[in-house]
C-alpha cells in the first residue's frame, strides 16, 4: 500500500433542470477535474463512474467526450454511497500500484431520470420484505426521529436544527440549489411525508456531477502544475449493513459506528482532529442521528450539542458547512464524489463564504440504501478522510 | 371469488406466510448451530451462515419500537397508513404493516392479523384476458382496540 493524494476536483452546480442529461453532467464534472488538476485528459489510467439512474455505460459515454477511452472504465452503483464507493475503488487501484492516476466520477438526473422509471425517490423496493410492506426512505427516517425523541428527549424544533444550519449555510455556496436561509415556522409549514417529516425536512430532488482525480506521490511531486496543496486520502473505508437484531436500535447506526472506527483507525487520528464533516443529510433528523455514531460528539450528547451550535460553521466542528444534502439536493450517484470535493475545497481553502477557518482535515461520508428484510437500515456506509500534508 | 396470491410471492423466493395447523402464520428459522432465531428465514443463519435451521412460526405478538404515518403514495398502497418497528418473540426486530386509530407507542402490544392488502390486475397471456389477483399478506392490530371492538 503507498499513499495516495488529491490532484484535482470538478463539480457542476446542483439544480434541477431536465434539459441537461447526465452524462452532460458527468463530463462537465470531470472535464472541471482533469483542468484543475492540470494534466491531460489522456493521463487517466482507470476511471469509475457512480450513477444510479442513468443508461447502462453511462460512463463510457461521458468520459469519451474528453478523449478519456481504450482504458478500463467501470460503471458502479451503492445507493447513496455509491459515489464514495467509486473514489474508494480508485483509491485502493492507485494505493496499490495498479496504477498511478485514477478518475472518480458521479453524476446523476433526478429529474430526467427518475421520470422515466415512474418512482419518486421515496424507494419501496419489492425485492426486499421492507419495501414490499410500503417502506420509503422518509418512512424509516421518521422512525429514527420517533426514537430521537424517545431515547434524546429531542422536540421537533430540536429536529428541525440541522436542516435550519445547512440552509443558512448554502446561502454562500454558489453551487447550491437552495441559498435562502429558513426558519422553524417555515419548515413546519411545508407539507408532511411521513411521521413528523415535512418538506423542507427532506434534501430536494436534483441533477448535478462531481469529479476528482486521485495519484501517487510521485505523480503528484512531477505533475502538479497549479501548486495545488497536498492532499492524503488519509482513509477510505466501504462497510455493509450487518444483521438487524434486538440490540440494534433505528436511532444508532452500527454500519456507520463501523466504517467511522476503521476510517479513524485507517487515518491514524480521530474525531478531535477533524475540522469539518459533510455527511449524508437527506433527513434533517438523520444528521442528528449520525453525529454519535461518528462519535462527533459523545454517545448520548448528539440533541445537547446541535442545540449548543457545536456543528454550526462557526461552531467547534462544522458539520455540512457547504449546505449539504438539505440544500444541495441529492443527485444519488453524484453526491459521494460531491463531499469528497468540498473537503477539498475547504483543505485548499477555496471555499469562498462557507470557507471553515484553517481547515487541514475533513471527512466525507454517505449512508445508503433502506431495507428491511433482515438488514439494519441503512445497507451501506462509505468514509473518506482527507489531510493536509504540510511541507 | 378471485385469485389469491401471497404478498412475497414473486419477490421473495423463500416462504414467508405459510398454513399454520389450519391458519396462517410467519415463517422463521431457528438455528440449530448458534441458537437464533432469524426472520425472514433465508436460505442459511443470518448470524452464523450455518443450513442447519429448523422452521418454525413466529408468535402473534408483537411490541411496539417506533411507528409512523405515510403521507404520500406508495403503490399500491394508498395513503396515509402505518408502519412500525416492532419486537416478535424478543428476538426478531422488523418492520410491519399497522391498522389503528392512534399511532402505537413504544411499548404497545399489538396482535397478527392477515387478509387482503390490495388487489392487483393480472394479464393471463394464454387466455389473453386480465384478471383480479387479491394479495394476502400479514399486518397488526393494536391489542387495546381488539378488545375494544370485542367490548362494543
Amino acid at each position: 500500500m503507498r499513499d495516495v493524494f488529491v490532484l484535482g476536483i470538478g463539480q457542476t452546480r446542483f439544480f434541477a433542470d431536465p434539459s441537461i442529461s447526465c452524462v452532460d453532467l458527468g463530463a462537465t464534472a470531470a472535464l472541471e477535474a482533469v483542468t484543475d488538476a492540470g494534466i491531460n485528459a489522456k493521463q487517466v489510467q482507470v476511471a469509475y463512474c457512480s450513477s444510479m439512474l442513468g443508461p447502462i455505460t453511462s460512463g463510457q459515454m461521458a468520459l469519451e467526450r474528453l478523449g478519456i477511452c481504450d482504458l478500463p472504465i467501470i460503471n458502479v452503483t451503492n445507493a447513496c454511497a455509491s459515489g464514495n464507493t467509486a473514489v474508494h475503488l480508485a483509491y485502493k487501484d492507485v494505493a496499490a500500484g495498479f496504477c498511478d492516476v485514477a478518475l472518480a466520477v458521479g453524476f446523476e438526473s433526478m429529474t430526467q431520470n427518475q421520470k422515466n422509471k415512474g418512482s419518486k425517490g421515496l424507494l419501496a423496493t419489492k425485492e426486499d420484505l421492507g419495501g414490499l410492506l410500503g417502506l420509503t426512505m422518509p418512512s424509516f427516517f421518521s422512525m429514527v426521529c420517533y426514537r430521537l425523541k424517545e431515547l434524546r428527549g429531542a422536540t421537533m424544533e430540536d429536529l428541525c436544527i440541522p436542516t435550519i444550519k445547512n440552509h443558512y449555510n448554502a446561502q454562500f455556496n454558489p453551487r447550491a440549489q437552495y441559498n435562502k436561509p429558513l426558519t422553524y415556522e417555515q419548515v413546519m409549514a411545508s407539507p408532511r411525508i411521513a411521521g413528523d417529516l415535512t418538506t423542507l425536512q427532506c434534501c430536494p430532488q436534483s441533477d448535478g456531477g462531481a469529479a476528482v482525480i486521485l495519484c501517487s506521490e510521485e505523480f503528484f511531486e512531477k505533475h502538479n502544475p497549479k501548486g495545488h496543496p497536498k492532499i492524503r486520502v488519509a482513509a477510505s473505508v466501504l462497510h455493509s449493513a450487518g444483521w438487524l437484531s434486538t440490540d440494534k436500535d433505528l436511532v444508532f447506526s452500527h454500519v456507520m459506528r463501523a466504517t467511522g472506527d476503521e476510517a479513524y483507525k485507517m487515518a491514524g487520528f480521530g474525531p478531535d482532529r477533524l475540522d469539518l464533516v459533510e455527511l449524508h443529510d437527506a433527513f434533517s433528523g438523520e444528521e442528528m442521528a449520525a453525529y454519535e455514531p461518528l462519535r462527533l460528539c459523545p454517545d448520548g450528547e448528539c440533541v445537547n450539542y446541535a442545540r449548543k451550535g457545536y456543528f454550526n460553521l462557526d461552531g467547534k466542528l462544522p458539520v455540512n458547512p457547504s449546505g449539504g444534502l438539505l440544500s444541495l439536493g441529492h443527485p444519488l450517484g453524484a453526491s459521494g464524489v460531491r463531499v469528497n470535493c468540498e473537503v477539498v475545497r475547504q483543505i485548499r481553502g477555496e471555499a469562498g463564504g462557507y470557507q471553515v477557518k484553517g481547515a487541514k482535515t475533513g471527512l466525507a461520508q454517505m449512508l445508503g440504501g433502506v431495507l428491511l428484510g433482515g438488514l439494519e437500515a441503512a445497507a451501506v456506509c462509505g468514509i473518506q478522510i482527507l489531510e493536509l500534508v504540510e511541507s | 371469488m378471485a385469485k389469491q396470491r401471497y404478498l412475497t410471492e414473486g419477490y421473495i423466493s423463500k416462504e414467508v406466510i405459510a398454513d399454520n395447523n389450519g391458519k396462517l402464520g410467519i415463517v422463521a428459522h431457528r438455528c440449530r448451530n448458534c441458537g437464533k432465531l432469524s426472520f425472514p428465514a433465508y436460505e442459511l443463519c443470518p448470524y452464523c451462515s450455518s443450513d442447519n435451521t429448523d422452521r418454525v412460526f413466529l408468535s402473534d405478538e408483537a411490541t411496539v419500537l417506533a411507528a409512523t404515518v405515510t403521507y404520500a403514495p406508495v403503490p399500491p398502497y394508498k395513503p396515509p397508513f402505518t408502519l412500525a418497528m416492532v419486537d416478535i418473540d424478543d428476538e426478531v426486530r422488523t418492520l410491519v404493516r399497522v391498522e389503528s386509530k392512534d399511532l402505537p407507542k413504544v411499548g404497545d402490544k399489538l396482535r397478527l392479523k392477515f387478509g387482503v392488502l390490495f388487489t392487483e390486475t393480472e394479464y393471463d397471456r394464454k387466455k389473453k384476458v386480465s384478471e383480479d389477483v387479491d394479495v394476502v399478506g400479514y399486518y397488526y392490530v393494536p391489542v387495546a382496540e381488539e378488545s375494544e371492538a370485542a367490548e362494543n
